[in-house]
């Protein structure tokens, strides 16, 4: 049995062998300590091997306008215990490297490659030191998260350079699949090494579409403003994400939400998980080849949109959130509604998981393909339905309790197969323990007296606070940082998707023998969310003007686009 | 006479391969499993994407052979064609006594081997994984359809279609045939490219495969070419292994056949739609499971025979 | 002179003429070593006029019937005179095979030029005495000129094999040796066991017939065992399963001209020397039933031997040179038909020998073709494993289309002479199958493998021919025309066989009934149908199965038409753009479908590859409900390992020869002493 663990065992365990320069502990879930540059990786290495600890993400920040060195956060996740911490190193600006942990923790590849492409930390002992984020022909030595980038600034690009993908064995022939790729809704390449029908490894390029919400965070808009784009990082779940990061911003300036607030934010948060799962359903069945499931799956789906319109006033993007509260309330004239839908899904999905259930040639493509172990997991730092389709029980809403999740009772869905199969069968669970979710959310609402929507909000935000924040998502835990500034508006405002994690997992997947048609369902069973990996938007500052356009102007606009198309073609 | 008959057969061929293809889409798929309304023209779609197809621009690859990515089209549909001819629709077959069931086999395998060699001349690496997917389970279907054939010409003391068909119209029931057709009804899903066993095509895994790199027209000639040879397969299905209700009048023993083929279309087709894909290796084990069976119906009827 | 011109109008004398230009040739042309450029020309003029000779005396046969047998001097000591006579089988030979191998000797003209390093006058002599060997196993009507003629063609095959002097060629040829000697051990043996019981000690092929007569009624152990013998002989020559192990390695070592003739004949005689075996000197009887079917067993499992053993191979000359195993198992399984079904129906056991006689000839034109586009690679490429080459059609578009009409003929798809053959041994087979369904069951293994030589051949083609085209040969010109012209022919004649087949059956239906008793065949126009194109096959009930290219040509070209028509119905604009990757960029070497790769799952399934374990579901006991996910992992069962333990002896023999005789040609010289030592201690043992 594993000792209970605290802030201050934590603490005491690392100051054992490491010299701990600073530590705080604003909850008695939350530490920040500051280790020395050289010590890092073993301070890392203790948290995670030896304490068992989870990674979560690893931030760069330039800290140059304010103390005139760089930070490089790395954050660790004490599930069982509920306690986030991360560990903090200062960097002087003329000797920008950090050795790597990615060689003790898998699982930080990306992140440390990001803030090498992005801050220009150079990352020593890195197994694969490639780019990660920036396009080809991004010019050497310019760093856009450097707070001296202005964040329109955009780079005559190096023609010529493109991306060093990995040579592939010799007897194997490279498929590509992305970045456009019939199951893969965004883009992303993986280039898979085949031996006729066998895949014997893979590369990876993402990011062909890196959006720089990060920076337009950090630069331009104000705390009420990024909750809106933050929602924008998702198209499925949105929600999450200004979730989320309300509550890192709530957490650094110390702002209680009221109750009834935190309800609704997790009736909005279950909803967003039905649809997103019964959409995941359907897409599954759909790279499969089963468009049995995929069209009933979407048709059982379309209720919830309406649902979700009928609440929120927006099928997507619900823009329910604000900092310090919800938007709009729910009225009890609603409750009616919703109930009736949640049986409605409830019904009809119980119809067809059966139906999918019963189909052993389904079952035969599932089980057995993408096998990904406890350990595994571990390493990679695989969270939600991924993670728990390993056994690997982590649960962002019970773990680290947030909203009105304290109070509502439900199961962390988990299955042992280590395979797609049980990472399906975990997301079928999980539909039916939110729509449980759901109705005890609206039996919470008829009890609690209507008021304040919006807790008490400070005039300024005291600058230089640390806030983070998980909401567990569809896909697993969302996570931001929120490092607060001046003016009102974030110094530093960092986005972990769950999809960051998983699809760094993916490779671990492909097992020896893995058949090039398990490749589209191995991916698509961590439900991968490319866009959340990629934050960026383009927003049209042109028009401010707003306007709302029916079926026959969208039908007279394609039209006109098609001629217009045609003319040019025709010269 | 036999001229005119060829024509029948080509012009049948050519126009009820897609109008079936557009009514499973619309009925079965689409309305019947999928409850959604489908195509709006209804069984009519399958023309209009043809139709389309025949005039979108024609582009071949860079780094292919030119010549023969344009041939494979014309003679895969040609060769589905010629093989419709073979097939005694309506009780006798425009080339019925030119030809046999083994020449039947080869002339609808040039088809699927002019589609290899064309994908392959695109150099394209997902045509090559459709087409030896296609290759690869054509090795172990057409072992399974060559069985049933056998039994039939060991019953019949013929290889000539039209004596198989005879004489098991003459014969009536048997129990090595049924066992035959049996298999043989398995054998169609995958000689239809339909799913479960659509593995060559896969948009989701090879992006089509054979197709990915061949547009416009020649898409529409290789579609028509899938299309022609699923009516000739349930033809041959149909005559041969279905015989029931051959009468002395071509007229009428050819609107049997299309009732008959009809019926095969919407079993087909509804297996199709509420079914997954399987993988590549999963269909080989499906199939040598039905080849066992196929061969136990054959040693039956040569046993019997 | 008038004389002379006389003498030349008769068959024998036009052989007479033909070996002794080529004789005199491969005699000749050594002497040009130092001018290799006048070398290639010379020899193949020299072989033009020889062969002319040769085909035109088979020619002949078939216009003013076969010769009589006549007499040559006696060797000293032998009790029996060397005998030549030609009948209608001889002439099919006399005809094939010296059309090839000029045609070999033209293409060698500029492909020799690939080994820069080696003499062409090591290869020319050999090939000159190529049809030199062959014409004297066909028209040898004696057991000892027979013997002869085997053993100048193994030697010619030995100095084919050892042609480029590498190490492991020169081990290859060893190998050889000891194979091809051993062949000639076991044919001694079986001429000593007929010489033994033969009343006239007399071994011309008549007496040999009614000695094999005499032998079956008193002493059928004895006669057993010479047929075995023979059979063992014939089928190492043949290189049918079980000893197809050497041509794997002794093929694709030599130039692969040399391997084009040498396809066209070693494996060729030996059917012959079948069909002279248990069609002509084996009376129909009781044994003909039983080896007959000996044969065909033989056949059946060749093909699936050398068909399986075939789909692992990724390089171009080991590919085909499995698939002459698997061509001949389709050969020897309807000559087996045939002697099977002697005895019980003429017109199926008739049909099968002509099928066989016929896929033969078929299979000495696509097979030589096959090599001598294998050459074609490696004169482009410098190379011949598939996985290296790609897109070679667009260097050389003739030398693919006629790789590609190889491919269909040797895949047997209409309308090409592979169909024609194939098809009638498919029919025979399975008609035959209603009496012993032994034939069914091979008829249908035929069938199948029929599919498996298609998938093979697709790999070949569409690995070497199609696909990117590798950047080391982008820049290449196309081939010199004496390596296109030969090709360009042998397609040719593909083809035309192809849409005749029946004006190319009916000699050879003569030359096989021939073989027997006069009036124990049934007419051809009853059997095969009367036609000139078409095929109408009637074993005696009606006609069965046809096979009419004519009426399926007309309808191809119609459909053609049609589809050609669609094609431009709405006349749209064309263009040519680069292959998609997804929007990704890939160079054409990373991008090659790999030919390891080429019907993996299959051949996963018939799990004859190693190290493919699949790992299911991590935990099983997640799904303890259901039986457990784990698939075994496929056992190694390779058919390299049939005969360990012969190959191991073979090799440790040839490590221990090596060791005393450094050298290749003293070897060649002690073998034989030992095959003579062997076959005089098992006359002695027999006597």
């Amino acid at each position: 049995m594993v000792q209970q663990l605290t802030t201050d065992t934590i603490l005491g365990r690392l100051s054992e062998s490491i010299p701990v320069i600073a530590s705080q502990s604003p909850t008695p879930h939350r530490l920040y300590i500051e280790v020395p540059k050289d010590r890092v990786k073993e301070a890392c290495r203790i948290l995670f091997e030896d304490l068992q600890g989870r990674y979560t993400i690893t931030v760069g920040t330039d800290r140059r306008p304010v103390n005139g060195k760089f930070e490089v956060l790395h954050f660790f996740s004490f599930d069982r215990d509920n306690i986030r911490m991360a560990v903090r190193v200062f960097l002087d600006p003329d000797d920008l490297t950090l050795e790597s942990i990615t060689p003790v923790i898998p699982g930080a590849g990306w992140a440390e490659r990001e803030i090498q492409d992005l801050v220009g930390i150079r990352v020593i002992g890195h197994p694969d030191p490639r780019p990660l984020a920036l396009p080809d022909g991004f010019p050497e030595g310019l760093y856009p998260l450097r707070k001296d980038y202005p964040y329109n600034y955009q780079p005559p690009l190096d023609e010529g350079k493109t991306f060093p993908f990995k040579e592939p064995p010799p007897d194997a022939t490279v498929v590509t699949v992305g970045p456009f790729f019939p199951v893969l809704e965004e883009p992303s390449q993986w280039r898979l090494f085949v031996d006729g029908e066998i895949v014997v490894g893979c590369d990876y390029r993402g990011f062909y579409n890196h959006r720089a919400i990060e920076k337009l965070g950090d630069s331009v808009l104000t705390y009420n403003q990024i909750v809106f784009l933050a929602e924008r990082i998702c198209g499925i779940c949105g929600c999450v994400h200004s979730t989320s990061y309300c509550q890192a911003v709530e957490e650094a300036a110390g702002i209680e939400v009221p109750l009834r607030a935190r309800v609704i934010r997790s009736l909005i948060l279950e909803l967003e998980r039905v649809h997103s799962h019964l959409l995941w359903l359907g897409l599954a069945c759909h790279i499969v080849g089963f468009d049995y499931g995929f069209m009933q799956s979407w048709r059982i789906r379309e209720p919830v949109m309406w649902l979700a319109e009928y609440l929120t006033g927006s099928r997507k993007h619900f823009s329910i959130n604000l900092v310090g509260g919800v938007r709009r309330d729910i009225v009890p004239d609603q409750f009616d509604r919703i109930l009736s839908v949640a049986d409605d899904v409830d019904r009809q999905t119980n119809e067809l998981v059966k139906a999918i259930q019963d189909d052993t040639a389904l079952i035969a493509r599932l089980k057995g393909v993408g096998i990904f172990t406890p350990e595994e997991v571990r390493l990679s730092g695989a969270v939600g339905p991924t993670a728990r389709g390993s056994g690997v029980a982590i649960d962002a809403r019970r773990d680290h309790p947030y909203a009105a999740y304290d109070l509502l009772q439900f199961e962390v869905v988990t299955h042992d197969g280590c395979d797609t199969l049980a990472r399906t069968l975990v997301r079928i669970g999980e539909i039916f323990e939110s729509l449980k979710m759901i109705r005890q959310c609206v039996n919470l609402l008829k009890d609690i007296p209507v008021g304040d929507l919006l807790g008490e909000i400070p005039e300024e935000i005291p600058p230089l606070k640390d806030g983070m924040h998980a909401v567990e998502a569809p896909r697993g835990e969302v996570f931001h940082y929120v490092l607060t500034g001046y003016e009102n508006r974030p110094y530093r405002w960092r986005v972990r998707a769950p999809s960051y994690q998983n699809i760094q997992s993916v490779p671990m997947m492909f097992k020896e023998g893995t058949y090039l048609a398990d490749v589209p369902i191995t991916l698509g069973s961590v439900d991968p969310c490319f866009s959340c990996t990629e934050r960026m938007e383009v927003v049209d500052q042109g028009r401010s003007q707003s306007y709302t356009l029916e079926e026959k102007d969208l039908l007279r606009l394609s039209r006109s686009k098609y001629r217009a198309l045609k003319a040019t073609e025709r010269k | 006479m036999l001229i005119g008959l060829g024509i029948v057969h080509i012009v049948l061929t050519l126009f009820a391969g897609p109008f079936l293809d557009g009514f499973t889409r619309k009925y079965i798929k689409a309305n019947l499993a999928h409850s959604r309304e489908g195509p709006l023209v209804g069984p009519w779609q399958t023309f209009v994407d043809l139709f389309k197809l025949l005039g979108k621009e024609d582009l071949f690859t860079a780094g292919g052979i030119i010549s023969l990515q344009m041939l494979a089209p014309l003679v895969a549909l040609s060769s589905a064609l010629v093989a419709s001819l073979m097939v005694p629709l309506s009780g006798i077959a425009p080339l019925g006594a030119q030809s046999d069931m083994i020449v039947f086999l080869y002339t609808i395998g040039l088809g699927a081997v002019a589609v290899v060699i064309g994908a392959m001349a695109t150099g394209s690496p997902y045509a090559y994984a459709g087409s030896l997917r296609e290759i690869s389970l054509y090795l172990i279907v057409e072992p399974v359809l060559m069985l049933a054939m056998l039994g039939a010409m060991a019953l019949s003391r013929s290889l000539h279609l039209e004596d198989q068909l005879r004489w098991h119209y003459a014969q009536g029931f048997s129990l090595p045939m049924l066992i035959g057709a049996v298999a043989v009804f398995v054998a169609l899903q995958a000689q239809f490219g339909k799913l479960p066993f659509d593995i060559a095509e896969a948009e989701q895994e090879v992006i089509s495969g054979p197709f990915i790199e061949i547009s416009g027209p020649r898409l529409a000639l290789l579609r028509w070419f899938f299309l022609s040879r699923q009516f000739v397969f349930a033809g041959l299905f149909c005559t041969v292994f279905l015989p029931w209700g051959l009468t002395a009048y071509p007229v009428v023993n050819l609107l049997i056949t299309l009732v008959k083929i009809f019926v095969v279309y919407s079993l087909i087709g509804l297996i199709d739609a509420v079914m997954p894909r399987v993988r590549i290796d999963q269909a080989l084990r499906v199939y040598f499971a039905v080849l066992i069976i196929a061969l136990l119906g054959a040693v039956l009827a040569f046993v019997s025979a | 002179m008038e004389n002379g011109l006389f003498w030349l109008a008769r068959t024998e004398g036009q052989i007479g003429t033909g070996l002794m230009v080529l004789i005199l040739a491969s005699v000749l042309v050594p002497l040009f070593y130092r001018r290799r450029y006048y070398m290639g020309p010379i020899a193949f003029i020299l072989t033009l006029i020889g062969s002319a000779f040769l085909i035109s005396s088979g020619v002949s046969v078939f216009l003013q019937g076969p010769t009589s047998t006549f007499h040559l001097h006696p060797l000293p000591g032998l009790t029996t005179p060397l005998t030549i006579g030609v009948d209608y089988l001889s002439a099919v030979f006399l005809i094939f095979v010296p059309a090839v191998v000029t045609l070999v000797c033209l293409y060698s003209l500029s492909y020799i030029e690939n080994y820069k390093e080696q003499n062409p006058a090591r290869l020319y002599p050999f090939l000159i005495l190529l049809p030199v060997a062959a014409a004297l196993i066909v028209i040898a009507a004696d057991l000892i000129l027979f013997l002869i003629g085997w053993e100048l063609l193994a030697l010619i095959t030995y100095f084919f094999i050892v042609y480029r002097k590498e190490k492991e060629v020169v081990r290859a040829g060893a190998g050889y040796l000891l194979v091809s000697q051993a062949a000639i051990v076991c044919l001694i043996g079986a001429t000593l066991i007929l010489y033994r019981f033969s009343e006239t000690k007399n071994l011309t092929f008549e007496a040999v017939g009614q000695t094999i007569e005499q032998m079956g009624l008193v002493h059928p152990g004895w006669l057993h065992t010479a047929l075995f013998l023979f059979l063992i002989g014939f089928g190492i020559n043949a290189g049918i399963f079980p000893f197809h192990f050497w041509l794997r390695k002794a093929y694709p070592s030599a130039p692969s001209a040399a391997a084009g003739a040498l396809a066209a004949v070693g494996p060729k005689v030996a059917v012959y020397a079948l069909l002279r075996l248990y069609a002509d000197w084996l009376p129909v009887s009781f044994f003909s039933t039983i080896w007959g079917q000996i044969l065909a067993l033989f056949g059946g499992l060749s093909l699936f031997v050398g068909a399986f053993i075939a789909l692992l191979q990724t390089d171009a000359a080991k590919l085909v040179s499995c698939y002459i195993t698997v061509q001949l198992g389709y050969i020897v399984l309807a000559i087996g038909a045939g002697v099977t079904f002697l005895p019980i129906s003429p017109p199926i056991a008739l049909v099968a020998l002509t099928a066989g006689l016929f896929h033969t000839v078929n299979n000495a034109l696509y097979k030589s073709l096959l090599f001598l586009n294998t050459g074609a690679l490696f004169a482009r490429a410098g190379e011949t494993d598939l996985a290296k080459v790609g897109g070679l059609m667009r260097v050389m578009p003739l030398t693919g289309l006629t790789a590609l009409t190889a491919a269909v003929a040797i895949a047997g798809l209409p309308p090409v002479n592979g169909f024609a053959s194939k098809w009638m041994i498919f029919s025979d087979c399975l008609m035959a199958g209603r009496t012993l369904p032994l034939f069914a069951l091979l008829g249908a293994i035929a069938l199948f493998i029929s599919a498996l030589t298609l998938a093979s051949f697709l790999k070949f083609f569409g690995s070497a021919f199609l696909g990117p085209l590798m950047p080391a040969t982008a820049e290449k010109k196309d081939l010199p025309l004496p390596m296109q012209v030969p090709q360009a022919l042998l397609a040719v004649a593909c083809v035309l066989i192809g849409l005749a087949p029946a004006a190319f059956v009916l000699p050879l239906y003569q030359a096989v009934s021939f073989l027997l008793h006069k009036g124990y065949a049934p007419s051809p126009y009853v059997v095969l149908g009367d036609s000139l194109t078409a095929i109408r096959l009637n074993f005696g009930d009606g006609i069965v199965a046809t096979w009419n290219p004519i009426p399926f040509l007309a309808a191809g070209a119609v459909t053609f038409l049609v589809s050609f028509g669609l094609y431009r119905l709405l006349n749209p604009s064309r263009r040519v753009s680069p292959v998609w990757h997804c929007g990704a960029t890939v160079s054409p070497t990373i991008a090659k479908y790999h030919t390891h790769g080429f019907y993996q799952p299959f051949k996963d399934f018939v799990g004859f590859r190693v190290n493919r374990s699949h790992a299911r579901s991590h935990n099983p006991s997640a799904y303890a409900s259901e039986e457990p996910p784990v698939r075994p992992i496929t056992q190694q069962s390779q058919p390299d390992r049939l005969y360990p333990s012969v190959i191991r002896w073979i090799s440790r023999l040839y490590r221990t020869i090596r060791r005393t005789r450094n050298g290749s040609p003293p070897m060649v010289w002690m073998l034989l002493t030992v095959s003579v030592i062997v076959a005089i201690a098992l006359y002695s043992a027999l006597s």
